[in-house]
């Protein structure tokens, strides 16, 4: 390979990182633009919480446990928007709670939203929203032995005790299935403070890895990680979005995720390259004399 | 598990007594060997590197409130003070739970007292960001870049939050050191920090830095601890694959969980 | 579950019900007064005589209050709640099992059916005592030696009762429409039923565990508690900030923001929080428009962006940190490269070709990312959770035991 060759190559080891970021935006931008026809295979985790989901009988109710905010809103609403728009979908009744401010109230503008695509579902009658509350821990023990002894009102400061939805659920142990979407360690307490519920989760990417040992021992009855969760979870549900074409809000997130994770691989193939043509280039070029070898420093004050 | 069951009773109380009959061990006069962590052996270098870039250290305690690992943060916490107090440096601590700053405070100021530098502790330091996470990781990332920090410390729980903070630490090159208990982190810590401590290690943290008996004993113990739990596994699914799940003995090791 | 109706599986706490009916019940005029005013002498006379102590009392004094409340969460997880009840039923001739849970139950709120009362505007009650009851089933013949499903009233007899003030039990077959009295004779009860006939000896388990009910009143006497130092983390942030635009130091601007938003939030907040809901078609007060600003417009905003930068970071950092320099480090970008790509439709597509049913199925790249996740990923994420699990756990008994060493806990190393 020709020395100038070897030299623009070496240059690859170390990028400025504000050509790394423009390179993210516009990754990540373009497909939002341009949508990328994508087909998505689901991984078993998302095809047992699926199998779950369709398992619990007309007469459980299923808790979504929102514990997410703003912040990891990109993620969890997505995570959530696909489960609930199923079990509107399939007639499943439902509770939304959390331990998170923001999370139910969220949750609830997300699903109202959602019900509008399903004529006659009504707050109340399909899903009750029991709202944010405090202190984990104590919460969760006495919900194990009486819901609406615990929560006493809904978010609509209805009476818990005389809810309908809310009196298929006299304790946890008697509730359909859990379903935990976060972007914090909150699952733990629910497993920890929980044994006999039906649980499954969904978590940020950056949660997933520590999840899978919960999913082997059979602890979460079903696992969707990240955005490709949602994704992987309409194509199992069989979504479709407004125009008709596959998929929902995960679907959407794909062509980006996709180049993004390419990016990430091209990025980390020109910096190991421009490491062995700055190699080859010491090996090639003897150094004078008069000065010692040095090992060549990058501008990340990484020895190379 | 609300309430312990027979089995339960046991371990706790079996693993318990393994962990205290090392302490008495080990207190008794017995050196017992343990293995370095090249991430402890660099939290004094760490420091003097701070200290000769003439800039402050920043140390986070993560999202945790005054919990057990937050308590292991504020000991070492106790050591970095010390060395930056014998340069006359100073050591910001931005927290989330505001009841940590008094205890950090106190902390702080015997480390200074102890090597007669009153004058250089700044109880301002000690800085309450905010209890949302990212308002905080933002807080933390400002304080990197105005402060110029030459050292950063992050120990402690840590969520999302974590690579905003440790790739900033990196960007205004700082020195960087890492400990969590948490598995989910471990991989941006170690593509952004210079040494990271991880999983178990980080409650070795104050047994390594010092070679206090009851600390390195109750190390060993825990070493053992794990050897019985592991034999505890093998014995369970030897069981319940010979015996089947069905067994009492099978039925008994899984009652365990809950 | 009935309104005011509440259920536990532990007794309650030593004296709970006493200290619920005649200490922490609601005050008035006079009353209200005298206890603000001694509550307030006591806080102060406490910290008085904690200040007054030498460091060396004051720390043996956090020393038996940490081992204290240790002990409390001990026994409340190892004391047996006697929540269980078993025996034996002698039925033509053959021996049943008998199993039963008991449970602490106060008596339904006898308010009338209607709409939702608030609770302040219901006059005080005082908390009425728990009844302690029983329910389970007596077995006819083992479950399992019986063809088919289990039938109740012929193979299995559901029985329910409630223990009476002097410690009897009165139980009742529950499988008629017309519940069954027992007649009790010491221990045994007599089983007379319209399927047949037997006796029932049954030992309940004994409550000693009498820490557990105080736990949840802890648990929320810690909330407040811990509600009360956001303050200070106000004047901490208060102070830091008011020196720096008072003296107009550097940044000064950032401090005016936080003014701003800390002043903002904390009267549109509140202010809100008076108003009735908004309806639609309302036009929208100042409060809530300018909560709405505040909230959804500045902070919402601001922790997604933040939370956005991640996608920055994961990518520079990445690129830094990925450099072959071992054999070791060429595996783990292999194993990256596989699980990005098997993530992703587009990586999925690389292996799309080959029949996932076919004998080769297991080098489609989704299923060699599965493998990957639930395998390997699993045994390191266990390994690295046993070992955080067990340091945790010697950590808490030296605190606990006032062992740990440290400047926080008076022991220099």
């Amino acid at each position: 390979m020709s020395p100038a060759l070897l030299r623009l190559l070496a240059r690859s080891r170390s990028i400025d990182r504000r050509w790394i970021a423009l390179a993210t935006v516009l990754m990540l931008a373009a497909p939002l633009i341009w949508r990328i026809p994508l087909t998505m295979v689901p991984f078993p985790a998302t095809v047992k919480l699926k199998t779950t989901i369709d398992a619990v009988p007309e007469n459980k109710l299923i808790i979504v446990a929102v514990d997410w905010d703003s912040a990891t809103k990109g993620e969890c609403q997505p995570l959530t928007a696909a489960v609930i728009d199923y079990l509107l979908k399939n007639n499943k009744k439902f509770a939304l709670f959390g331990f998170i401010p923001q999370g139910p109230e969220l949750a609830q503008r997300l699903t109202e939203e959602l019900a509008r695509k399903y004529p006659g579902k009504t707050y109340g009658k399909d899903w009750v929203n029991w709202g944010y509350r405090p202190n984990v821990m104590n919460t969760l023990i006495a919900m194990m032995n009486d819901v609406p002894g615990t929560l006493k009102t809904d978010i609509r400061k209805n009476d818990l005790s005389k809810d309908p939805l809310t009196q298929m659920v006299p304790n946890l142990k008697e509730a359909g299935l859990l379903y935990h979407v976060s972007g914090t360690a909150l699952f733990k307490s629910y497993l920890q403070f929980c044994a006999g519920v039906p649980l499954a989760n969904a978590v940020t990417a950056v949660m997933g890895p520590e999840q899978y040992p919960y999913l082997q021992s059979g602890q979460t009855k079903g696992l969707l990680v990240g955005l490709g969760g949602a994704a992987q979870f309409e194509a199992v549900g069989d979504f479709k979005d407004e125009t008709g074409a596959k998929g929902g809000e995960g679907y959407k997130g794909m062509g980006s995720q996709s180049l993004g994770h390419l990016l990430v691989m091209a990025l980390i193939v020109l910096g190991n390259l421009g490491v062995w043509a700055q190699r080859r280039l010491d090996e090639t070029t003897p150094p004078p004399d008069d000065e010692p070898s040095e090992t060549p420093i990058d501008d990340q004050g990484e020895a190379a | 598990m609300e309430f312990a069951n027979p089995f339960a009773l046991i371990i706790l109380t079996a693993l318990s007594a393994l962990v205290l009959a090392f302490i008495l061990t080990s207190t008794g006069g017995r050196e017992l060997f343990i293995r370095r962590v090249p991430g402890v052996d660099a939290i004094d270098e760490v420091v003097g590197r701070a200290v000769e870039l003439g800039r402050p250290i920043l140390f986070s305690v993560g999202l945790g409130g005054i919990d057990i690992t937050t308590l292991q943060a504020i000991t070492v916490i106790g050591h970095v003070a010390k060395i930056a107090a014998r340069f006359r440096n100073r050591v910001i601590v931005p927290v989330v739970d505001p009841m940590a700053i008094p205890v950090i405070e106190e902390v702080q100021r015997e480390s200074y007292a102890s090597e007669r530098a009153e004058e250089a502790f700044n109880p301002e330091d000690i800085r309450f960001l905010s209890g949302e996470q990212f308002a905080y990781a933002a807080g933390v990332v400002g304080i990197m870049h105005r402060e110029r920090v030459g050292a950063t410390f992050f120990f402690g729980n840590f969520a999302a939050e974590a690579l905003v903070m440790a790739e900033s630490g990196q960007q205004v090159g700082a020195v960087q050191i890492a400990s969590t208990p948490d598995s989910n982190q471990i991989p941006f810590f170690l593509a952004t920090c210079d040494y990271v401590i991880i999983g178990e290690e980080y409650y070795a943290v104050t047994a390594l830095m010092s070679r206090d008996p009851v600390l390195r004993g109750s190390l060993i113990g825990q070493d053992y601890v794990k050897v019985i739990l592991l034999l505890l596994i093998v014995l369970g699914f030897t069981l319940t694959t010979i015996m089947g799940p069905g067994h009492f003995l099978a039925k008994w090791f899984a009652g365990s969980g809950g | 579950m009935p309104q005011g109706a509440s259920s536990t599986p532990y007794p309650p706490g030593l004296l709970q019900d006493w200290f619920a009916t005649h200490v922490f019940c609601p005050l008035h005029g006079v009353a209200f007064v005298a206890a603000i005013i001694a509550t307030v002498v006591a806080f102060v006379a406490i910290l008085a005589g904690l200040q007054s102590l030498g460091s060396g009392a004051r720390r043996r004094l956090t020393m038996a209050c940490t081992f204290v409340a240790g002990l409390f969460y001990l026994l409340a997880f190892v004391l047996t709640p006697g929540n269980k009840a078993s025996g034996t039923a002698v039925i033509g001739g053959k021996a049943c099992a008998f199993r039963a849970d008991i449970t602490w139950d106060t008596a339904p709120d006898p308010t009338p059916q209607g709409p939702p009362v608030d609770d302040k505007d219901k006059p005080w009650q005082p908390p009425k005592p728990k009844t302690r009851t029983l329910k389970g089933a007596v077995e006819l013949t083992p479950a399992e030696k019986v063809k088919g499903e289990p039938q109740p009233g012929v193979d299995i007899l559901p029985i329910e009762g409630t223990q009476n003030a002097d410690g009897t039990w009165d139980l009742k077959l529950a499988v008629d429409e017309t519940p069954v009295a027992l007649t009790r004779t010491g221990r045994s009860y007599a089983l007379a039923w319209t399927g047949g006939s037997g006796t029932l000896t049954f030992r309940a388990g004994i409550p000693l565990n009498r820490v557990k009910g105080y736990e949840q009143p802890l648990g929320t006497f810690m909330i407040i508690m811990g509600g009360f130092t956001i303050f200070l983390g106000l004047i901490n942030l208060v102070m830091l900030h008011g020196k720096v635009l008072l003296g107009a130091r550097r940044g000064w601007h950032n401090s005016l923001a936080f003014f701003i938003g800390l002043v903002g939030m904390t009267v549109f907040g509140l202010w809100q929080l008076q108003l009735p809901a908004l309806e639609a078609g309302q036009p929208v007060p100042l409060a809530h428009a300018g909560y709405k600003l505040f909230f959804d417009g500045l902070l919402k905003p601001l922790q997604s962006t933040t939370f956005a930068l991640l996608g920055f970071f994961i990518v520079s950092a990445a690129y830094r940190a990925f450099r072959i320099r071992s054999t070791e480090a060429a595996l783990m970008t292999i194993v990256a490269f596989v699980v990005m790509l098997g993530q992703v439709p587009m990586g999925q597509a690389l292996t799309a070709w080959i029949p996932a049913d076919g004998p080769f199925g297991w080098l489609r790249i989704e299923t060699i990312t599965n493998w990957l996740l639930t395998t390997p990923n699993t045994a390191a994420t266990r390994g690295i959770l046993f070992g955080s699990v067990t340091g945790g756990f010697a950590l808490s008994l030296r605190v606990w035991l006032s062992l740990e060493r440290g400047s926080y806990f008076g022991k220099e190393f």
